[in-house]
């Protein structure tokens, strides 16, 4: 949704048209430097040593590897036999029926020399998109053929996976990446590339990023090739996002009951020309880490962003819903007795 | 197996390479019956003879030391490495599929049943007659009960033979199919070559009884596969679980009419072909469609959509009248009792590790302990399709594991990270944290260790006092909470919306007071309205509103009285509503069916005109009376669709007490009976299968879905 909108890639082909997305540059080549999830990856990376790879299912949130440790894993299964020992489908390609009936099953049983407890690999990426009637033939496909290929599967809701294949694989569930794991990423990268950079820079990428490392790591390139110096105004400005400063502004005033206050810094983010759900998801992400409000107002604040947002998304993204919601929130640390007519 | 031998074929030169390499070390010890399974891979693998033998060499994936000294051992015969690696190929699901009955974690009932069905199909019962009946028996069950292994260990048994439908797509075929169909369309096809298969199978029994070398005419077309089973060619079943796709509505007229010219052609026949349809119980699990349309959409518009849901089952693969009639025997599995599972698996690691020990003199091989067996069968739902893939994956982790520290220790991490499903530790992990609402300054439980208090004490520094609401707000004042929201939000192993069905089933137990419950209630009612349609599943703001919103509401100290934490009943309701919409439109069938008859005047009116709201408010007082009426009489003679208990009678149940009742009823019907034996065999199960009512604050109730006080403190 909103989040995807800092996606700027586009941006670094002006200074080296030959340059890749740092993403494709440093994605992890081996399960070792994979980030995160580090109980998983070292049973992955067993596997990857010793073969016999049963069916598996990686789930989790966008841009937490799942892809990649699955890539990872087949490369070091397979090695040089990659090519022809791996069949990758994700959600660009045709994934109906038919395919499954044709495509999966011809390539499981094509024969591939591959060297014992290794098997051909069938990489299903996004198979949440995959209709049931897909998934249902799928099912016994993966039986008749689990001799000589294994299938992965990546997916954001394993819940979407038909029960019958939830059965018939290793279930792994890849948890948020957290804010160091992603740092250390990030520092790694800017030693890499000479990036000049400052504290409240990365602290902003890792603040609009939210756990999804390709976003973090989209928005250090895009900044560093835009302005060549990654500090926290730049950062905003890449990801066009309001500036959470402004925002906490803004909630600090609400916590006060200051309603011109609050108005007015909204004002000032809507005048930059920041649409109502950017200024709402904010002023979500704000408050749900600020530490200045007390459990049970940061309770009901969520509570009415969340409604606002839910309108915003309905069509009324104006400023006066967001007028209302700052108002909202500043009568919520008034006394009642005012505003008894 | 044919694609099972196929791999050894081709790997037995790229095997010979190394091992010539290092040839020069070995020394002896040729596997003792090699020289037997030589000659033919092919119809080894049925022999129980073989069997065994295969599981003995069989392993899990090798560690590097272990791999070299398998090459020392087996070098001498070429073969027998070929075999080893071969076996190691596999999974455990086919390696240790169930050869005898006594391995098959199925309910000795329900085997009893399909095997009574298959020896009432080929040789009529003991009257004889019912061999007309017997037709099509469909089994059903959740995925991983043992359908599929039944019938294949029943087949191995009694000796018939298994022609599985399987989709035909093999290169050979499609390409010379495509060459030749272009221009009428693939699509076509790929539905006619299974009629193709069904008719001949159906009628030109006699190809399939000459051996298998000798029809190549049909695997052109369709592929089909043998169980080997060389003693008795005369007896066929027709396996059908990879259906054609019949989600698609013209797909699933033809098969319809498919399976109904089966039926009526073979009806004449003196030994006709019986079908056995395996169906896995599809859901999709949290089916956030349905809850939304609960809360939005009437009745009517929520029974249709219900009702269109893309979900897989017996009715869409069986047409009605089918499904009702004679010919259809339908028998239902449940999920795995855990006891039996706990049995299956222990013989399977016996089998596997004592085997593999004795071989190769590795006294450090790791045997799953106990715990992660427990573990395992706890979450696996009754699934043991995906209880052994579970411990093969754990067995690979656990042989890393034990190079470090002592294994055990990890154990739980390890499942953690195996079973990550529904029911794993980790989620109850994360419903005790939230529940327990932990603030600072909180007295530590009595069972804390030393190290716990000082974590606690640690955490209590780091935490800042909350600033100060304003006055009028001064009731929700609450101490600093001890539970980060944020790292809770990364490591959730399941999506809000579960986590709030979990908070829903079990939060009762947590409060003190009325306005406690009220407060809980009140937040997750606004969690529930705050997700729009548009972005249910993504609702970012429902994790925290949630977790906020019960922590800000719980009591603080929550008192400890052993709470249970208890798995959602929601899906078992939701299951049980779809059925009570299937004996609706059952109903209504029926009653389009039965016009004029005689004494149902009041009911043979047009029933088309009976919208489903109006079967189920204003029928079902009358069907409930008739059946009484029925009772008192003692007529056998039931009119009316047995099912419609199902929504007529509605009872208040907090426990299983439903298979008594349906013996009360004493519907004189197989169904009755096969729902009776299903109730049994829930409450053998001890708690899995069992119905709704094991819910809040039933202290003495024994099922086994939940976790200790203690395992959720310690974390």
């Amino acid at each position: 949704m909103s989040t995807s909108k800092g996606k700027a890639t586009n941006g670094n082909a002006a200074t080296d048209p030959y340059e890749l997305p740092w993403v494709e540059k440093y994605r992890p080549k081996v399960l070792d430097d994979v980030v995160g999830n580090s109980d998983t990856i070292e049973r992955l990376k067993v596997i990857a040593r010793d073969g016999n790879c049963p069916h598996l299912i990686i789930s989790g949130l966008p841009g937490i590897g799942k892809t990649t440790s699955i890539h990872c894993l087949a490369h070091q299964l397979l090695g040089d036999a990659y090519k022809e020992g791996v069949l990758e489908l994700n959600a660009s390609d045709e994934r109906g029926i038919e395919v499954v009936r044709t495509k999966i099953k011809q390539f499981a049983q094509k024969k591939v020399t591959l060297p014992p407890g290794r098997h051909k690999i069938v990489i299903l990426d996004e198979a949440d998109s995959m209709t049931p009637g897909a998934q249902q033939a799928l099912r016994r496909t993966m039986e008749i053929f689990s001799n000589t290929t294994r299938f992965c599967l990546a997916c954001n809701m394993s819940n979407k996976i038909i029960e019958p294949i939830q059965s018939r694989c290793a279930i792994l569930r890849y948890a948020k990446l957290r804010d160091q794991e992603i740092l250390k990423r990030l520092l790694e990268i800017c030693e890499e590339e000479d990036v000049k950079y400052n504290d409240d820079g990365l602290t902003a990428l890792i603040f609009t990023s939210e756990g999804d490392m390709r976003q973090a790591i989209n928005n250090l390139q895009s900044t560093f090739s835009g302005f060549g110096f990654v500090s926290g105004d730049n950062v905003f400005k890449i990801c066009d996002q309001p500036h959470p400063i402004v925002v906490q502004a803004a909630i600090r005033s609400c916590l006060k009951g200051d309603v011109d206050e609050a108005l007015g810094k909204i004002k000032e983010l809507w005048d930059q020309g920041y649409s109502a759900v950017d200024i709402v998801v904010t002023l979500f992400r704000v408050v749900k880490t600020f530490d200045e409000v007390p459990e049970y107002t940061k309770l009901e604040f969520i509570k009415e962003i969340g409604f606002t947002h839910m309108r915003i998304l309905e069509g009324v993204g104006t400023l006066v819903q967001l007028a209302g919601l700052v108002a909202r929130l500043c009568k919520m640390n008034h006394k009642p007795e005012l505003f008894k007519v | 197996m044919p694609p099972r031998s196929q791999p050894a074929s081709q790997k037995k030169p790229v095997k010979a390479k190394p091992v010539v390499a290092k040839l020069t070390v070995v020394a002896s010890g040729p596997p003792s019956s090699d020289s037997q399974k030589r000659f033919n891979p092919l119809t080894a693998y049925s022999f129980k003879g073989a069997s065994a033998q295969l599981s003995q060499s069989s392993q899990p994936p090798p560690t590097k030391k272990r791999k070299g000294k398998e090459k020392a051992v087996e070098v001498p015969t070429d073969r027998g490495l070929v075999d080893e690696f071969i076996l190691d190929d596999r999974l455990w699901v086919d390696v240790y599929e169930p050869k005898t009955e006594a391995e098959l974690a199925v309910h000795v009932r329900k085997v009893e049943d399909v095997r009574r069905w298959f020896l009432e199909a080929f040789d009529g019962g003991p009257s004889g007659k019912l061999r007309r009946y017997r037709r099509i028996l469909a089994l059903t069950g959740p995925s991983g009960s043992g359908k599929t292994a039944a019938v294949r260990l029943l087949a191995r048994e009694m000796g018939f033979e298994v022609l599985e439908w399987k989709s035909a797509t093999g290169e050979a075929s499609s390409s010379t199919w495509d060459s030749s169909f272009d221009f009428n369309g693939d699509y076509e096809s790929a539905f006619s070559k299974f009629e193709t298969f069904l008719n001949r199978a159906m009628s030109c029994r006699s190809v399939f009884d000459v051996p298998a070398a000798a029809t190549p005419s049909m695997s052109s077309t369709s592929t089909q596969r043998k169980s080997n089973t060389p003693s008795s060619a005369s007896k066929h079943v027709i396996l059908l679980e990879d259906l054609p796709n019949i989600l698609h509505p013209k797909i699933q007229d033809q098969f319809h009419a498919s399976l109904r010219a089966f039926i009526e052609s073979t009806s004449q026949l003196s030994s006709p072909v019986p079908i056995v349809i395996i169906m896995s119980d599809a859901t999709m699990r949290g089916e956030t469609r349905d809850e939304l349309l609960t809360n939005g959409g009437g009745a009517g518009g929520y029974a249709w959509s219900r009702e269109k849901n893309d979900i897989l089952d017996i009715r869409t693969v069986l047409p009605r009248d089918l499904l009702m009639g004679p010919y259809v025997t339908q028998i239902a599995f449940n999920p795995i009792a855990p006891t039996l599972m706990k049995k299956a698996l222990t013989a399977l690691i016996d089998r596997h590790f004592s085997q593999r020990s004795s071989s190769s003199s590795h006294s450090d091989i790791v045997t799953p302990t106990k715990e992660i067996i427990d573990a395992i069968v706890e979450s696996s739902n009754g699934d043991i399709r995906s209880a052994i893939m579970a411990l093969q994956f754990n067995s690979v982790a656990s042989k890393k594991s034990k190079k470090g520290k002592k294994h055990g220790v990890g154990s739980t991490q390890v499942m953690e990270a195996v079973t990550r499903r529904e029911s794993s530790l980790a989620l109850f992990h994360l419903i005790g944290r939230v529940l327990y609402n932990k603030r600072k300054g909180d007295p530590s439980s009595t069972s804390a260790s030393a190290k716990d208090i000082k974590r606690e004490k640690d955490l209590d520094v780091k935490l800042k006092d909350p600033s100060r609401l304003p006055p009028h707000l001064k009731e929700h004042e609450r101490r600093a909470s001890r539970v980060d929201i944020d790292s809770l939000y990364a490591d959730s192993p399941i999506d809000s919306s579960l986590f709030s069905l979990y908070i829903h089933q079990n939060y009762s137990q947590f409060c003190n007071e009325m306005e406690e419950c009220d407060g809980v209630i009140d937040w997750l009612s606004w969690v529930d309205s705050s997700g729009g349609e548009m972005w249910y599943q993504a609702n970012p703001h429902r994790f925290h509103l949630l977790t906020l919103g019960v922590l800000h509401s719980l009591p603080s100290p929550v008192p400890r009285r052993s709470q249970k934490v208890y798995k959602s009943d929601y899906f078992e309701y939701l299951k049980k509503e779809k059925e009570a919409w299937d004996a609706v439109s059952d109903t209504r069938y029926w009653m389009m069916n039965h016009r004029g008859l005689g004494s149902e005047e009041s009911l043979s009116m047009n029933a088309s005109r009976w919208s489903r709201s109006e079967v189920t408010l204003e029928l079902g007082a009358i069907l409930k009376l008739k059946q009484q009426q029925q009772q008192m009489r003692k007529d056998k003679e039931s009119f009316f669709p047995p099912s419609h208990s199902l929504f007529s009678k509605l009872t208040f149940t907090r426990d299983d007490k439903m298979g008594m009742q349906v013996d009360e009823d004493g519907v004189s019907k197989e169904e009755e009976l096969q729902q009776f034996i299903a109730l049994n065999d829930g409450e053998a199960n001890g708690g899995l299968a069992k119905g709704p009512g094991n819910g809040d604050g039933d202290g003495d109730d024994v099922g086994g879905n939940w976790l200790e006080n203690d395992d959720i403190e310690e974390f």
